[in-house]
């Protein structure tokens, strides 16, 4: 009896260095755990594997680097797949740390061989919020005239003939907070929009696709994870889904100690009173 | 005067913002942008403001050489290095993106990740079937939990299907419920600010 | 003229003001009963707990500035730090408030030094009470775990706009023993915030805060004015609701237009 009752409390030290193990283990050594693909990352795969090679897309980047190990595998797995098949790609960024971000992410497509300016661009940061989003979704070259590599945007080749997101095929951005912003300032322009937002916001963008207002929705690491599989790159995220199995786990186990030791507690309480009567 | 000057500048603002976005009046979107820009000049003196308070409260605990002094020193050698680096050098510079991808990155990274272990520290500590809402809540919550992650799949094919059935149904109806009301109530908010009914942030509590 | 898309937003703006404008008008005969608000009364216990305690207490309004969609929320925190202050201010107990963006920190100084001046005791005022911490996320989660951590702080209150930050700041409160009341409008943190704090206000409940403590007719009518608008929604809901599932795309249209 008493070993179920301290089975609600246990140092939360110990639960600490258990989750570091099972999420580091499966890490080290991958266990393979078959991954499903979801109704929303197959709706916006769909949306993707329409677009035709020379089209061009806008990537908006909206997250710190704080929400990076969460949305960035999104972001990579598009990127990947992109790039792959030579769609065109203009960044720019409702967040000041954007920026750098995209940079990051694009180095090594440089590096293999594709053509600032032409195959791809960094517009940069623009303050304002809200406001600014939805300036440079109408006027990418006004709003930004030059570039986070300090050139003319009104002489890259990307951006010829090219005002704002309905001249494009597809706008997708990168948040690690809600998907408000964009259905408010982007979601009236004619260009299917995706979101792929960081998992905690996921319950809270889930209506913007069911009203059509997104094209489509990924939701942190998982349909990362996803994305790779469906279009047939696994790579990092998939590798860290075993992790998040075992640690979901984990979480539920002790969650069931807690409540094993509550009831145990709860009835010894209730016979101790029942004797005191 | 010192009571109506702001209230006056927040109504005269506010709707001439309300205008600008729901007409094509020309000459309101420049003015808008004006205002803007105003607001980031504002911006800028408050971050100025901030800063001079961070600072002198740090240099304070170091003067006292209070039992944090090095932890202040750190924050203080820190912000100058990083404000040297962007304004001298650029934020493209070398000095720049190294302290944003060695330094500001990792740490984001692991402050992010630490919110996993505080979630299941809190899930444990809190997670307990007191009532039957408790229960409920308990339930609902093991079940999304394993069944959004790969290993529902395993444990049951059935739990997937139900996590996705909670999310979409039960938990998107209150989901769009509460952001209703809470839009109606930001909106309320805000057209109590523009009109000077709620003014506690201008120094003007009730009584 | 007006800006196509937008029509039905301003009728929708328009149709919120009127009934505010209704409730305030209603408000002079007769005053609306708001339903209590456990999280707000619970302020009251928290200050009293810490003021025993001889411990401070903590607030926050979040981590969101003033010039963004999360204005609202953050206005709303104000007024709740206000209530705290004046109980604090009142009790003799110590305050520390921390701030994420520059823009809320002169504001926030203000509404604290009125809260003491209005108890009569400017001159307990500390110029140390509001901290400014960092608009950078994690920069100012750690900043109030910091704080929360090492003043052993006898209650916490976290209102306002808040991000992944906010199991952190809860579980940070259960850690000192300290009260958690919390309040959001952030959708996908109310369940963290549900689960680990004491006393937690969603949503409207937020909104509604201000005019709830200061009592104030004005400000009670509007609250009542914005819950007519609620069952406009409701109706208009409904009806879209009916609509689509008869097959009729004009309602569709309607609210495009």
């Amino acid at each position: 009896m008493d070993v179920l009752m301290k089975l609600g409390d246990i140092d939360k030290r110990v639960l600490y260095v258990l989750l570091v193990l099972v999420l580091l283990i499966p890490m080290v050594r991958p266990i393979g755990i078959r991954i499903s693909i979801s109704h929303w990352t197959t709706k916006a795969y769909e949306q993707l594997s329409r677009l035709e090679p020379g089209d061009t897309v806008i990537c908006d980047f909206g997250y710190n680097v704080d929400g990076a190990p969460d949305v960035e595998p999104i972001a990579k797995a598009i990127f990947r797949d992109l790039f792959d098949r030579n769609i065109k790609i203009i960044t720019v960024s409702l967040n000041a740390q954007g920026p750098m971000i995209a940079e990051k992410l694009l180095l090594p497509y440089e590096e293999s061989g594709k053509v600032y300016g032409t195959d791809f661009c960094n517009l940069g940061f623009m303050a304002g919020g809200e406001t600014a989003l939805a300036a440079y979704a109408r006027d990418l070259k006004r709003t930004f005239p030059r570039d986070w590599r300090g050139n003319t945007t009104s002489t890259l080749p990307i951006l010829q003939g090219i005002t704002g997101a309905p001249d494009t095929k597809a706008w997708i951005f990168f948040t690690d907070s809600s998907a408000e912003a964009w259905v408010r300032q982007v979601g009236d322009l004619d260009v299917p929009m995706i979101g792929a937002v960081i998992t905690v916001a996921a319950p809270q963008a889930e209506p913007f696709v069911h009203s059509g207002q997104l094209s489509g929705l990924l939701t942190g690491l998982r349909s990362a994870a996803e994305y790779e599989i469906v279009t047939n790159r696994p790579g990092g995220a998939v590798a860290a889904m075993d992790a998040q199995s075992l640690g979901h786990i984990l979480i539920t186990i002790f969650i069931v100690f807690g409540n094993i030791s509550y009831f145990v507690k709860r009835s010894k309480e209730l016979a101790g009173r029942e004797g005191v009567q | 005067m010192k009571r109506e000057v702001p209230i006056i500048v927040t109504t005269v603002a506010g709707i001439f913002m309300i205008l600008e976005y729901f007409h094509n009046i020309p000459g309101l979107a420049n003015g808008a942008k004006e205002l803007q820009n105003w607001a980031i000049l504002v911006a800028a003196f408050a971050l100025a403001l901030a800063a001079i308070n961070l600072a002198a409260r740090h240099l304070r605990n170091i003067t006292a050489r209070h039992q944090n002094a090095v932890h202040s020193g750190l924050l203080l050698a820190s912000m100058f290095a990083t404000v040297i680096a962007g304004i001298f050098f650029g934020t493209d510079a070398r000095a720049f993106v190294f302290i944003f991808d060695n330094i500001i990155t990792p740490c984001g990274s692991a402050f992010y990740a630490m919110a996993c272990f505080h979630l299941a520290s809190a899930a444990y500590r809190a997670f307990r079937a007191q009532s039957g809402q408790a229960a409920a809540l308990l339930i609902t919550g093991i079940i999304v939990m394993l069944g959004r992650a790969p290993i529902g799949d395993l444990i049951h094919p059935y739990l997937p299907k139900m996590a996705t059935w909670l999310m979409q149904v039960p938990n998107l109806a209150g989901m769009r419920a509460i952001m209703i009301s809470s839009a109606i109530g930001m909106i309320g908010v805000s057209l109590r600010i523009i009109t000077g009914i709620d003014r506690t942030h201008l120094g003007m509590g009730q009584e | 003229m007006l800006v196509a898309g937008r029509v039905a937003g301003l009728v929708s703006l328009l149709t919120i003001f009127i009934t505010m404008m209704l409730g305030i008008r209603r408000a002079h005969t007769s005053l609306p009963t708001i339903r209590r608000i456990a999280g707000l009364e619970a302020i009251e216990e928290a200050v009293g707990r810490a003021t025993e305690m001889g411990k401070p207490i903590f607030c926050t309004p979040g981590w969101s500035d003033i010039t963004t969609s999360t204005a609202a929320p953050t206005f709303a925190a104000l007024d709740i730090i206000y209530y705290a202050a004046r109980l604090a201010a009142r009790y003799d107990t110590e305050m520390i408030v921390a701030i994420a963006y520059p823009n809320v920190y002169p504001l926030t100084e203000q509404v604290v030094r009125q809260a003491y001046v209005m108890e009569g005791k400017a001159d307990r005022y500390n110029p140390g009470t509001v901290v400014f911490t960092s608009p950078e996320q994690y920069a100012y989660t750690a900043a109030c775990l910091g704080i929360i951590q090492r003043e052993k702080v006898a209650a916490t209150i976290l209102v306002g706009h808040f991000a992944s930050e906010a199991i952190n700041f809860a579980e940070a409160s259960a850690a000192v023993n300290a009260i958690s009341i919390s309040g959001t409008e952030s959708t996908y943190q109310l369940p963290f915030f549900t689960a680990a704090c004491d006393y937690t206000m969603i949503g409207e409940e937020l909104m509604a805060a201000g005019a709830y403590i200061s009592e104030d007719p004005m400000r009670l009518g509007a609250i009542r004015g914005q819950d007519y608008a609620k069952l406009l929604a409701f109706l208009w809901i409904l009806t879209g609701a009916i609509c689509s599932t008869a097959g009729f795309n004009w309602f569709e249209a309607i609210l495009n237009f």
